[in-house]
């Protein structure tokens, strides 16, 4: 899709001191924050976004809902197709950084999250002309720029030899702190967050240590199945589902809840966002 | 000399109305001329015919005949019309007036039998009311007559027997017919098997039995061993047995399709290749399709992504339309389509994605592409949504699959639930749930307290469309029958929610 009119061009904004190699300016698609150095939050991660993946980004923007923070991601499908739509339902401005001219939307299937992004008060932005295509050079460009924009880098899920990879490596470059979310150590998508976590990244936990190195005070209190629980048998949903992901069948034995009852729960449940489902399987938020 | 009869023929499932006008003209070389008809076999057929007057001591006239079927050009042969035209042939040589109003229909032999027809079958009371006189057609055609019209309807075995009737005048008497030739009643099937002895996957037969009994068509996504098709096959054992008036269409299909009338059963079955064409699923102007295969029975789509884009597109508004319309050389045709939709699929195109054990290798990219086969559109016309996961927990523990015995109490309570819809919705003229009418969904759905504010949050949460809710509210009143209730509960209500293709979104 290409719009008619020109991207705007912007000096690159300041983002903690000069960095050497990045582009004198930017093309800019909406209006650029400003204020990288203090709020810019990078998030990257495996375009195959697990379940897992989603449980901390959904997680983690719960408790950003309503922060000023600026939101850096790549617009690819996966884990920065998850960071924007995230930030934009918690109110949070988001970037998108393109591999091509930002006037092209790439991939093509998010043209309804490009228009979002930019109504939301964010901007795509590029280093590239309108009309440039994307080529296999273009991505690790793009990442050095999504590293440069973030004062903290969350890495979500990564292979070893991923763009993620990439991007974690020019932000510890840069000077910037990198969050690495760890994982199983027998899954490929997890290795690369493990090695990072490993060679000195900070290990993420919780929400609130990144909250902490971005300077948000806000309450942190991870929901947990007694607190939030309205009865006996939501509570006892809850303490499955941490355990692990069942279907509904699964769920039902597990519980001990017949499946008519057991389904009146689960929408409930699924409408006060306690949980959600996909595929068929049932995760706790 | 002149002589005029009445007849038809049978387009597709419509009746079209024929005149056989037959000249002998007192000079000339004796030979029959045949006019009205495009191309064709009407030479042998005249030869056959004039075999038959003589196999049946007939005298055939040696002059020269004229045979007219007008409208021209809508026949290209005889061989549905020469009980008609031997009629016309023996009346006019015996020198009857023309100007009754008796209709003729059907094929003769060369013994001079008549040959029965199954198309008769399309001749039903819709089309007879209106006609007067005496309808006259081959013994063991197929003829069902409800009596609410006046038209007679006589049953000839040969040609011979209609020469005694009209000619001879010797007293023979004929039987009206009114009831359907029972060697076409097609054998109720039913009784054996369901699908209590599939292991696991309850929740995955629970939304069968909850889509077998309202007619909801049903999507199962799963990777691939876990049984959705065996759950598939299963059903059409499982399904309630049709009225009269189920069993007559299921036959009218039958006969449209051309299929023998003793393999027309009364659930069909219709599992589809994945590289069936539009033409062969749907059908032509010229033959129905899988579609009406399947009709008042099951159609089984199974690899549904891997179906051509093309043919998953057309099926939608067959869906919505429960038939298929065309037009055949000026002639409209209309097939019917009303089948319960079951489709199959795996989540990805290695199919394993799901799977607790084994590992799907599939991009996101891929998984995309392989998603966006099945547009949302087609999506949202599943009234219900259900993951087979064939779960290996479930597999384990039980070491045989519980069988049923005599009777099955799933099939018990479809069947329950299945009357209760037909004494419900019978004046609409429907019997199924999925065919509530929008302006009559209110009505019928009415919910109970809580249940309507559930409805309503799901409604904000989820952005529903306005289809959704409807199907969501069709789906729980079934909910709500298999139960007995009058009034939907929040339950019934929440199950119905489950089985929605939601979008959500972060």
């Amino acid at each position: 899709m290409i719009n008619a009119a020109p991207s705007d061009i912007v000096v690159f904004p300041s983002c903690g001191g000069p960095v050497k190699g990045l582009p004198e300016n930017l093309y800019v698609r909406g209006t650029l924050p400003t204020g990288f150095s203090e709020k810019g939050l990078g998030i990257v991660g495996s375009r195959r976004i697990s379940p897992y993946g989603i449980r901390v980004l959904r997680e983690l923007f719960y408790f950003l809902k309503d922060t000023e923070l600026i939101v850096v991601s790549g617009f690819t499908a996966g884990t920065d197709s998850y960071a924007h739509e995230f930030a934009l339902g918690a109110g949070c401005i988001t970037v998108a950084v393109m591999p091509c001219g930002c006037d092209i939307v790439h991939p093509s299937t998010n043209k309804e999250l490009y228009k979002r992004i930019v109504r939301g008060g964010g901007a795509v932005v590029s280093e590239f002309e309108d009309g440039f295509k994307p080529r296999k050079w273009t991505y690790p460009k793009r990442n050095r720029i999504i590293a440069a924009l973030s004062k903290v880098l969350l890495v979500v899920e990564a292979s070893l030899n991923s763009g993620s990879m990439i991007t974690a490596y020019f932000a510890s470059k840069y000077g910037r702190k990198i969050f690495s979310v760890p994982g199983d150590i027998y899954t490929e998508r997890s290795a690369g967050t493990n090695k990072l976590a490993a060679e000195g990244a900070e290990i993420y936990l919780s929400p609130g240590q990144l909250m902490n190195e971005m300077g948000i005070n806000k309450e942190e209190t991870r929901r947990n199945g007694t607190t939030a629980a309205d009865d006996d048998r939501e509570s006892r949903i809850l303490s499955v589902l941490k355990e692990k992901s069942p279907d509904f069948d699964d769920l039902s034995s597990e519980t001990g809840i017949p499946g008519p009852v057991l389904n009146k729960i689960i929408v409930e449940m699924m409408l006060k966002n306690l949980i959600f489902e996909k595929g068929g399987v049932y995760y706790v938020l | 000399m002149y002589y005029k009869v009445r007849s038809f023929v049978i387009k597709g499932s419509t009746v079209v109305d024929l005149d056989i006008e037959v000249t002998i003209s007192s000079r000339g070389i004796p030979r029959v001329e045949v006019t009205g008809v495009k191309g064709g076999e009407c030479v042998k057929s005249i030869r056959k015919i004039r075999t038959a007057f003589s196999n049946s001591g007939l005298e055939f006239p040696n002059k020269k005949m004229n045979v007219n079927v007008y409208p021209a050009g809508l026949i290209s042969d005889l061989a549905d019309i020469e009980f008609p035209i031997s009629m016309s042939i023996l009346l006019v040589h015996s020198g009857s007036v023309s100007g009754t109003s008796d209709l003729f229909y059907g094929g003769v032999d060369s013994a001079g039998y008549l040959v029965p027809s199954v198309k008769t079958i399309f001749m039903d009371d819709g089309w007879a009311s209106g006609r007067i006189g005496r309808l006259f057609i081959p013994d063991k055609s197929y003829y069902f007559n409800e009596k609410k019209n006046d038209l007679n309807v006589y049953k000839l075995s040969s040609l011979g027997d209609a020469a005694k009737f009209f000619i001879k005048g010797n007293g023979m008497t004929l039987i009206e017919s009114q009831s359907l030739s029972h060697s076409y009643v097609p054998e109720i099937r039913g009784g054996a098997g369901c699908f209590c002895n599939v292991l696991g996957n309850a929740r995955a037969k629970r939304a069968l039995t909850i889509s077998i009994s309202g007619h909801h068509n049903i999507l199962m996504l799963g990777p691939s061993g876990t049984g959705k098709s065996l759950l598939a096959e299963k059903s059409a054992r499982m399904f309630p047995a049709g009225t009269t008036k189920d069993v007559v269409e299921i036959l009218k299909a039958g006969v449209l399709c051309g299929l023998p009338v003793e393999n027309v059963v009364t659930t069909p079955f219709r599992r589809p290749h994945i590289s069936v064409s539009e033409g062969s699923l749907i059908g032509s102007p010229r033959m129905p399709g899988e579609a009406t295969l399947g009709h008042k029975g099951i159609l089984f789509l199974d690899e549904m992504h891997l179906f051509r884009p093309k043919v998953l597109n057309s099926l939608k508004t067959v869906i919505d339309l429960k038939k298929i319309e065309f037009h055949n050389e000026g002639v409209p045709v209309s097939y019917p389509a009303d089948f319960l939709l079951i489709g199959a699929a795996n989540n990805c195109m290695c199919g394993l994605l799901g799977a607790e054990d084994r590992q799907c290798k599939c991009n996101g990219k891929d998984i995309n592409t392989y998603n966006m086969r099945m547009n949302a559109s087609l999506l949202e016309r599943f009234d219900i949504l259900t993951y087979v996961s064939g779960s290996s927990l479930e597999a384990s523990r039980l070491k045989n699959g519980e069988e049923c015995h005599a009777t099955c109490p799933v099939r018990e309570q479809i069947g329950k639930a299945v009357s209760i819809q037909r004494n419900r919705l019978a004046h609409l003229g429907i019997s199924y749930n999925s065919g509530i009418p929008y302006n009559s969904i209110n009505r019928i759905c009415n919910l109970e307290g809580d249940a309507s504010s559930l409805l309503e949050m799901t409604v904000s949460r989820y952005g529903l469309s306005t289809r959704a809710v409807h199907r969501i509210l069709a789906v729980s009143r079934t909910i709500a029958d298999l139960e007995n209730a009058s009034e939907i509960s929040a339950a019934h209500l929440a199950e119905a929610v489950q089985y929605r293709v939601k979008n959500d979104k972060p």
